[in-house]
């Protein structure tokens, strides 16, 4: 199942027209994965920063379909995960339980797998290193408390 | 910046870009991955250096789980041991146990 609360979208030089037809188009199918009346879509992607171009793309576009009067039947505003999770949680609609694995994970037409496991070296240094760092970090917030430079 | 403070960002720097794709999927080609083992242990022996400095510890330095998880202090001189034990932080328990040789220390 493609989850597209995942979906990263870039509206990066889109005109909000197409990026209003975008929006209708992909809340179709979440309408028939989610049974919750509070969709939540992430913008913005991997190595990309949100420009206020974008942003300014994206902030257009929500105004043009917040102003589609009676024929449109959703309201768009902004939020973060905390305020999905907080709206979500007060529906009374049941979800789907998903007992299946989740692995492999499928992606924009890739699959991932075995990333839980693979190179386990590389993982254990990692896992170390975060130590020694969250340790520095508790002795230098002391050693700045303490009047330290 | 001071000096401490460049070098946590530094090492957050780098935890962060490991953890991201490198540390979770491990999809990074062999030299690449090369390199940011030698940055970490580079930037983990900055670190540790800097904690006994801040402490002003001389004594040798043991790490949890490396060597087996096994510390020989060898070059401890004197009657008295003074033993400092720092925690990550983490929510979890780790045992610690000490063998000193007998009549040595008290």
């Amino acid at each position: 199942m493609r989850h597209f609360l995942h979906e990263y979208v870039s509206y990066r030089n889109a005109n909000p027209f197409s990026i209003a037809e975008d929006h209708k188009g992909v809340e179709k199918t979440m309408k028939k994965l989610y049974r919750k009346n509070k969709l939540f879509r992430f913008v913005g992607n991997d190595f990309e920063e949100f420009i206020e171009d974008e942003f300014g793309n994206l902030e257009k576009a929500l105004n043009k379909m917040n102003q589609g009067g009676k024929s449109s039947c959703a309201h768009y505003k902004w939020g973060n995960p905390s305020d999905y999770f907080k709206w979500t949680n007060n529906s009374k609609a049941e979800v789907p339980v998903r007992a299946s694995d989740f692995m492999p994970n499928y992606d924009q037409d890739h699959y991932w797998s075995g990333y839980y496991t693979s190179n386990p070296e590389l993982k254990i240094i990692c896992k170390d290193f975060s130590r020694i760092l969250n340790l520095f970090r508790k002795i230098y917030t002391k050693y700045r408390l303490n009047g330290g430079s | 910046m001071p000096e401490y403070r460049k070098l946590l960002e530094k090492a957050d720097e780098l935890v962060s870009v490991i953890q991201h794709h490198d540390g979770i999927t491990a999809t990074s080609k062999y030299h690449i991955e090369e390199l940011f083992k030698r940055r970490m242990k580079q930037s983990e022996e900055e670190l540790v250096v800097t904690i006994k400095k801040i402490n002003s510890l001389s004594s040798p330095v043991c790490q949890l789980f490396n060597n087996g998880n096994k510390c020989v202090l060898s070059s401890v001189d004197g009657p008295k041991l003074n033993l400092k034990v720092f925690h990550e932080g983490a929510s979890k328990v780790d045992r610690i146990e000490l063998v000193l040789p007998a009549g040595k220390y008290y």
